[in-house]
This record gives C-alpha cells, sequence and structure tokens, in this order.
C-alpha cells in the first residue's frame, strides 16, 4: 500500500517536473514566435494603413497619415516589436485595426466555436476512424472491408471544400435538412434547450466535413496495425488461453494498435485547426481560423498576433494531453519519456 | 452492429454520389422557366428614357393579382463584407456599413432606380438661383428611436461628422456652413454650385444621427488621430447607444460575425415597417450564400461571380436581376501607367485597346451579365455618353499603330515590347481571368504581357499605391455621382502615393476643367453635355481602357420577398416597405 503510495507520488511528481519544463519552452517558443511572425508581417508588401483606408474607399494620403498615427504604426519597428511584447507580457493583447476592439475579445468570443467543431471533428474521426479500422482488419478479405479500404481512400484523397459543398448542396439545399451556415440560426433560434439543439444541428456538415477526411486516415492507419497487433504471439497467447474474442480485440490488441492513431491524432491538431479555415469558410463557422486569415488579408497584425498566440497554446496543450493519453493507453509508457 | 456500420458506410457513400448529381443538375439547368432578368441586352441597361415607371412596388411587370401586403416575419439579407467598428454610414463607405446604416438612420433623401431625388427626411428642397445655397424641409413628424424629434441641428452635425471621418471628402468639401433658421429647415451654405450635394444625401452617404447623442463624443475627439476616440465610441455599434432615425433599430451586432439584427421602429415617420425584423447576416462563399438561398435561410443577397449567378438563374425559387445596386457605379477597366516610357505614347495605349475584344469579354467570357462600359462614368448614369470612342477590335489598325510608334514586328510576329500587368487579386472573373484574356490577345499583336499575381490585396496596394507597374486590372467605383468617385483618377494634385488616386499620372489641365466645371453646373443638361466633352476627351486620352461594369445583381426569392430594394442603392436604402409573402 506504502509502496504503490510512494510511486504514485513520484510518478505525480515527474509529470509536474515535465509540465514545467513544457512551460518553460513555451514561453520561450511564444517570444520567438513573436518576434519572427512580426518581422514577416512587417516585411510583406502592402501597409495596414494603406489597405484599411483603400477599404474605406479613401484617397487621401492625410487619412493614411492619421491613420498610422492612431495605430502607432508610425513608430520604428523596433518599438513597435518591444511594445508588443512588453503588452502581451502584462496581459494585453492590444485592439484589433479593423474591428477597433480588444484582441481578446475577438479571440474569445472564436475559441468556444473552434475548441467545439474541431473537438466534434476529431473525437468523430478517432472513434470513427478506429472502430473502421478494427472492423476490416477483422475480415480483411472480405467485400465489407474492402468497402471500408475504399471509403477511406476516397475521404482521404477528396477535398474538404469539394466534401463540404456536396454536403450542403444535399442535406441543405436538396433536402433541407440541416442549415446551410453558421453556428446559430438567425431566425427562430429559441432559449436553453432548442439553442443547444439548435447548435448541434448547425454543427453537423462542418464536423463530419473536417471529421471525416481525418476519420479516413484514422481507419487506414488503425487498419494496418490492427492487422500486424492481431498477427503477433500475444494475440495468439491471449487466444491461446481461452479469452473471448471480443476481449482479445478490444483490450489485448486495440491497445497496442490504437497508439499509432494517437500519435498522428496529437500531430495533426495543428493542421486540423488550420484545415479548419476551409471548413470555416464554406460553412461560416465563425472560428479562429478564418479570422487569423482575414487578419493576414488586412494586415491587421494584432488579431493575427493573438490569434497565433492562442494557437501555440492550443497545440502545445493538446501535445501534452497526447502525453498524458500515451500513458492512459499504455502505462509501460512513462511521461517523462516521450517528453 | 455489424450491419449499422455498413448500413452508415453506405449511406455515406449515396450522400456524396447523390450530392455530386444534384450540384452538376442546377449548374446545368440554367434555362427553366423562372422569371430571369439577365443583362444580356444593352436595351436592359436601366437609364432615365427606357426603364418602365409602372408604381406597382417594384414588381417585374407581370400582371399578377396584387397580393395583400402581410405584415410581420424576418427578412434575412446576405451580405459578403461585414461591418467592423461602425454602423454608421459618416464614417466609412461600402456595403458592410451601408446596409445596416440606411436601416438605422434616416438621410434627407432617397433616390429611385433612376438616380431621381425622392423626399425622405427632407419633405423638399431648392438650390438658390446662384446655386450657392440648398434649402432642405424636413418632416416634423421625424423622430430618432429614443422619441426626441429630428431637428435641422442634427442635420448640420451629422454633416459636420461626415466632412470630418467619412473618405469621401467631395461629397461635402464645398459646404461651408449649415444654418438653421428652425428646427424643421436647414441651409446648406456653398463654396461654389455643387450638384453632386443631392446624391451625397443618400441614405448609405448622409445618415442623419442625433447631435445629443453623438455631439459630446464628436467634439471631445481630434483630427490629429483621425478622431480615433470618436470612432471607438461606444454608440457605433453598441445596440444599448446606438440611436438612430431610420425605419428600423439595432437589437443586436456581433462583430465576430459580422450578423446585425435589427427590429422595426414602431414610430418611423413614415409609418412602421412591413416586416418584424431585418437580419444582415455575412456570408463570404458565394457557394454557400446560393445554398442558403435555396434552403429559403435567407430571401436577399448580392452576387457578382459569372458562374455564381448562371447557378442562381438556374435555381427557380429566385429571380436574379441587374438592379438594386448600380449606385456604386463600379467600372472594370485596364489602367495604364502614364509614367511608364512605353505607354506614354497615346498611339501605343490605343493600339492595345484595339487588340482587346470587349464583346467577347462582356458576352462570352462574362456570359452577358456585365454591360458594356467605354467611360469611367457607370453606364446606368444619366451622364454616361455611349457615343465615345470603344476601340472595337481592330487588329490591323493595332499593328499598322504600333508601327508608326516605332514597334515593328520581327519576322515572328514579335515587337520586342514587353509589359507588366497587374490585377486586384479578390475578384477572379473580373480582374484575374481578364488579366489572362488580355495576355492571350495582345499576344496576337506581338505585345508580350507577364501577369504579375499578388497574393492579397495589401501586396496590391503596394504596388499600385506608388506607381510602380506598366498596365493593371483596375476597378473604380463612382459612387452614384462623378464627382465622388469620377473626378479623382483625373486631377494633378491627386497624384500621389495612395491608391485609386490618380494612379495613372494623367494630367490634362483642359479635361480637368471640364470636369471641374461639371462638378459646378447644376443645370443637367448643361451638366451632362459637359461630361459628354469630358468622356470623349478622354476616350482619346485614354488613361484608362474602360471595359465593363462590375455586375451588382441582386438575387432575391421571388416568391416571399415583395418590394424587394431595386434603387440604384438596392438594399442601401431603407426597406420599410418591403414585405415577406407567406
Amino acid at each position: 500500500m506504502s509502496q504503490a503510495g510512494r510511486s504514485n507520488s513520484s510518478s505525480i511528481r515527474r509529470v509536474t517536473l515535465a509540465v514545467a519544463r513544457r512551460a518553460a519552452h513555451t514561453a520561450f517558443l511564444l517570444v520567438a514566435v513573436i518576434t519572427l511572425i512580426y518581422s514577416l508581417l512587417h516585411l510583406a508588401p502592402g501597409d495596414a494603413a494603406v489597405a484599411l483606408a483603400a477599404a474605406d474607399g479613401s484617397d487621401s494620403p492625410e487619412y493614411i497619415e492619421a491613420l498610422r498615427a492612431d495605430y502607432g504604426l508610425d513608430k520604428p519597428f523596433p518599438v513597435q516589436v518591444a511594445t508588443y511584447i512588453g503588452n502581451i507580457a502584462r496581459g494585453n493583447f492590444g485592439d484589433s485595426f479593423f474591428f477597433r476592439q480588444p484582441v481578446s475579445e475577438l479571440v474569445a468570443a472564436r475559441l468556444w466555436p473552434t475548441i467545439l467543431l474541431v473537438g466534434t471533428a476529431l473525437s468523430l474521426a478517432l472513434v470513427g476512424g478506429v472502430l473502421l479500422g478494427v472492423y476490416s482488419a477483422r475480415r480483411p478479405t472480405k467485400a465489407s472491408s474492402h468497402i471500408v479500404t475504399i471509403l477511406a481512400l476516397f475521404g482521404f484523397s477528396a477535398p474538404i471544400f469539394w466534401t463540404g459543398i456536396m454536403l450542403l448542396l444535399l442535406f441543405s439545399a436538396r433536402l433541407g435538412w440541416l442549415p446551410s451556415n453558421g453556428m446559430e440560426s438567425v431566425v427562430d433560434r429559441g432559449t436553453g434547450f432548442s439553442a443547444a439543439w439548435d447548435t448541434m444541428k448547425h454543427l453537423v456538415l462542418p464536423a463530419s466535413t473536417l471529421g471525416f477526411f481525418y476519420m479516413a486516415q484514422y481507419a487506414r492507419i488503425s487498419r494496418a496495425t490492427m492487422l500486424e497487433v492481431l498477427g503477433s504471439d500475444y494475440v495468439r497467447t491471449a487466444r491461446a488461453k481461452g479469452l473471448s474474442e471480443r476481449v482479445v480485440i478490444w483490450k489485448h490488441a486495440l491497445r497496442n494498435a490504437v497508439i499509432p492513431v494517437v500519435t498522428i491524432a496529437g500531430f495533426q491538431i495543428a493542421a486540423i485547426l488550420s484545415g479548419g479555415i476551409l471548413v470555416e469558410t464554406v460553412f461560416e463557422w465563425p472560428g479562429m481560423g478564418r479570422l487569423a486569415f482575414e487578419a493576414v488579408l488586412r494586415r491587421d497584425t494584432p488579431v493575427l498576433m493573438g490569434m497565433l498566440v492562442v494557437s501555440t497554446l492550443i497545440v502545445i496543450g493538446a501535445n501534452i494531453l497526447t502525453d498524458i493519453m500515451y500513458r492512459v493507453i499504455d502505462p509501460r509508457i512513462r511521461i517523462s519519456k516521450v517528453v | 452492429m455489424k450491419n449499422l456500420r455498413l448500413l452508415f458506410a453506405s449511406l455515406l457513400a449515396f450522400a456524396v454520389i447523390a450530392a455530386a448529381c444534384s450540384g452538376s443538375d442546377s449548374a446545368s439547368g440554367d434555362d427553366g422557366d423562372t422569371s430571369v432578368t439577365t443583362a444580356a441586352e444593352p436595351e436592359a441597361i436601366p437609364t432615365p428614357t427606357n426603364e418602365s415607371s409602372d408604381d406597382d412596388g417594384g414588381d417585374d411587370g407581370e400582371d399578377e393579382p396584387v397580393q395583400e401586403v402581410r405584415q410581420g416575419g424576418t427578412l434575412v439579407v446576405a451580405n459578403q463584407t461585414a461591418a467592423s467598428a461602425s454602423l454608421i454610414g459618416n464614417t466609412g463607405s461600402g456595403t458592410g456599413i451601408g446596409y445596416p446604416s440606411a436601416q438605422l438612420f434616416a438621410s434627407p433623401l432617397l433616390f429611385d432606380e433612376n438616380y431621381q431625388p425622392q423626399p425622405y427626411l427632407a419633405d423638399s428642397w431648392s438650390f438658390a438661383d446662384d446655386g450657392l445655397s440648398l434649402t432642405l424641409n424636413l418632416n416634423p413628424d421625424a423622430v430618432f428611436h429614443d422619441g426626441v424629434p429630428v431637428k435641422s441641428s442634427d442635420v448640420a452635425f451629422s454633416i459636420r461628422m461626415n466632412q470630418a471621418l467619412h473618405p469621401f471628402k467631395p461629397m461635402f468639401a464645398p459646404v461651408e456652413s449649415v444654418d438653421t433658421p428652425d428646427d424643421n429647415t436647414a441651409v446648406l451654405n456653398l463654396s461654389a454650385p455643387h450638384p453632386a450635394l443631392l446624391i451625397a444625401m443618400s441614405p448609405a452617404l448622409l445618415p442623419i444621427v442625433p447631435e445629443h447623442v453623438y455631439g459630446e463624443a464628436f467634439e471631445g475627439a481630434s483630427a490629429e488621430d483621425n478622431y480615433a476616440s470618436f470612432r471607438g465610441f461606444a454608440g457605433m455599434t453598441d445596440p444599448d447607444v446606438l440611436v438612430g432615425s431610420g425605419p428600423f433599430s439595432l437589437t443586436e451586432f456581433d462583430s465576430s460575425t459580422g450578423l446585425v439584427r435589427m427590429a422595426a421602429f414602431e414610430d418611423f415617420f413614415l409609418g412602421r415597417a412591413n416586416v418584424d425584423e431585418i437580419v444582415i447576416q455575412i456570408i463570404q462563399d458565394p457557394n454557400t450564400t446560393l445554398v442558403a438561398l435555396e434552403a429559403e435561410e435567407v430571401h436577399i443577397a448580392n452576387l457578382q461571380g459569372v458562374a455564381d449567378l448562371e447557378r442562381a438563374n438556374g435555381i427557380d425559387l429566385l429571380t436574379v436581376t441587374p438592379q438594386g445596386g448600380e449606385g456604386i457605379g463600379a467600372v472594370v477597366s485596364m489602367q495604364y501607367n502614364l509614367e511608364d516610357e512605353v505607354l506614354q505614347d497615346k498611339n501605343v495605349r490605343k493600339a492595345l485597346a484595339y487588340a482587346i475584344d470587349t464583346d467577347f469579354i462582356v458576352n462570352t467570357l462574362h456570359a452577358g451579365l456585365p454591360f458594356r462600359a467605354k467611360s469611367p462614368i457607370h453606364p446606368g448614369s444619366p451622364f454616361y455618353d455611349d457615343s465615345v470612342e470603344g476601340y472595337d477590335l481592330d487588329l490591323a489598325k493595332a499593328g499598322e499603330l504600333l508601327d508608326a510608334a516605332g514597334y515593328e514586328a520581327d519576322g515572328d510576329g514579335n515587337r520586342g515590347l514587353t509589359l507588366t500587368m497587374d490585377y486586384i487579386p479578390t475578384a477572379q472573373d473580373y480582374q484575374k481571368n481578364l488579366a489572362e484574356y488580355i495576355k492571350s490577345a495582345l499576344g496576337e499583336i506581338g505585345v508580350e504581357i507577364e501577369i504579375r499575381a499578388s497574393p492579397d490585396f495589401p501586396t496590391y496596394l503596394g504596388y499600385l499605391a506608388p506607381r510602380n507597374y506598366d498596365l493593371t486590372m483596375q476597378i473604380l467605383f463612382m459612387w452614384a455621382d462623378p464627382v465622388i468617385g469620377v473626378h479623382r483618377s483625373f486631377q494633378e494634385a491627386n497624384i500621389v502615393p495612395v491608391p485609386f488616386a490618380n494612379n495613372s499620372a494623367y494630367i490634362n489641365p483642359e479635361v480637368e476643367a471640364i470636369l471641374d466645371e461639371a462638378g459646378q453646373t447644376i443645370d443637367v443638361a448643361a451638366r451632362t453635355a459637359l461630361y459628354a466633352e469630358a468622356q470623349a476627351a478622354l476616350a482619346d486620352d485614354l488613361p484608362f481602357y474602360w471595359i465593363e461594369t462590375l455586375p451588382t445583381n441582386t438575387v432575391y426569392n421571388t416568391a416571399k420577398v415583395q418590394n424587394p430594394p431595386l434603387t440604384i442603392w438596392g438594399a442601401m436604402s431603407p426597406m420599410h416597405e418591403v414585405w415577406i409573402a407567406e
């Protein structure tokens, strides 16, 4: 009992240490990312004041100068970067040039829809992908297994925006079952449960579009690893012990087969976040990807920087979560090893 | 369980295949018997002379039984551009701000589909004989959303605010002061006669805002920093602070999605709006807009893309019309940089124009959707002159002109002439595709074009503003009167390193004098004659080769939307008379 307690507390200490080391890395990484991106934006042709004036339809040099003064763009570049990093350190992300609104509010408004979309899509992709993979690995020569393989190939090779538009045409335009865009109905949304139901209906198409793409990949990977695992000695041993097929598959084989899927999913968080832009565009989903993309087009530096800082944090958080998942799936893997 | 999974898999396969088929269906079915108006025939150009003036509420002239006006419902309007930091048209231009502003705020005048002024907040108006003042007689019944009457001092304040904040400086530049002899009379004193003043009082351009709400914040701001504190004032977007004068009051603005929600204002002086609510929804992807229209989630939208409009034509539910928004007056052109050694030669500019087949562009490449435009003035405007030189395709003449200019063709037909071509990267059909067509067309006469693709709009502006280009595809917006959006391109003083100024570096004092005079001539016939003269001279000098309009088509649900907004300002006009049929 006390043995177990000690080993528990030492493992907690290891985890804490690992997380602390991660946090230090993160802070360093953030400063580097901010300086780099800020410089890149500065090097990009065209400047924010001119772009904003043009969007307003102004052809007056005085207007552009006034905009520059308003946004502090008339200061030397190093001063701008230093001011920005200083502000971030104090938790102040500044105001958007375009929206004239605190960046923190804009990011906060987009964060929940992003988490909802990416979280749902990723869960769908992981659960669906692994189930399909296991299913087809168990009967690799059956027709149904081939169908899964073909579907996976199709899902993987169809461009996200194309899938999105096709689903839209069918389920919104033709059948009228699901709403075509946004996260909330603009008419008759209701409150409480009906509002939640409304958001769920809006979520179905974008989450499926994004989810199917990754589900296809995970199905292929888990099928391949499952096939390999099913041929290994310990599975044969388990079967020889007389364990039921269900226990063999779900308890013994799957634990090992699923690790590569988790690894890839962890790596892909960043890609899914950015892949979200296409889905967000097709379905007008108010997520972070599109706001960041538009910020680039508007040279809205404060918004873009805010987005990058938050996305960096999300990716780092997701990686930590992946590490914890490893340990849950396979207790032999210790956090310190993967960190 | 096994069967369920199979079922799911086959359902997915079916869904994708079925969607693919239905997609191609709607794209090819464009000869359906819908009440579609396309711009195929030039006679369809809405001009004061040939436009039908039926007052049957803007219906398309079919003899349908008159339906009874239905009250209630929510009208959903889709737009591609969102308002950002303000919903008040005095602070900026564009449809993003213009759509909500025109519903939230009334303006002195309205304009019909023929560019003719109609009473709105002003019951009547008249220029003094010398043209140096304009008197507005305000409707005494008009009240702001907080119940306070709209007074002449509010008009004076709104003009001051506009002069300070709006990017279109020519609109109210000649207004020196505004006298308010009584609460319902405003007299605008002008430094020079200014006929464009009337159109500058349109809903999208001069919303009347309450001085008692905005005055203090405005006076406390300074021009030094572009009135930053006032632009950040809560009354610009906050439903609890914003007080308007229009048919709808603000109930919600979500800057994150750009969604604007407005409720009918019970005490609107022209009578409560027919619909209870208007929602402006921002949908950027035209494909999604079409799906939303087809699913009847959106009632009215504007579309420009060729494929999008053709698809809209194929959806039975929808009416597509070139009306409703031509006031912004977008004209597509190829702009020459006259500081370029080669292009300084007028004959080279003309030669390039002769090699471009505008008939092919308008009718084939763009499926007859735009109107041909031969001058910077939008063809819908009463001041447009169709008789100017249009440089119809003539390769022989193009060759002769280039020979005469000293660029003779070698054995391979090559003239040793290479020019770069830029384009605005945000308008695919009317910029990128056009640039590519022109590259091949100019190749025919031995002129080589190198297309320089800008990855985004600010990059393009970075070439245009300092005049670091040879040729560029261009779209310029007239905003209903040449004084607002046309003169700027031809004024010597406007040769500044700023986009959409005089970026051709065009100098012709005679043309500038004619334009100045036209801008100060109240008499319409005399003004039209002056603009005809200016257009002829410009077509000869050719600082731009004008090609066509950018279509500003309105697409709406035929059965549901009654009295659709089809004036020159479209949805940038108050929509209190629009109603939704069952």
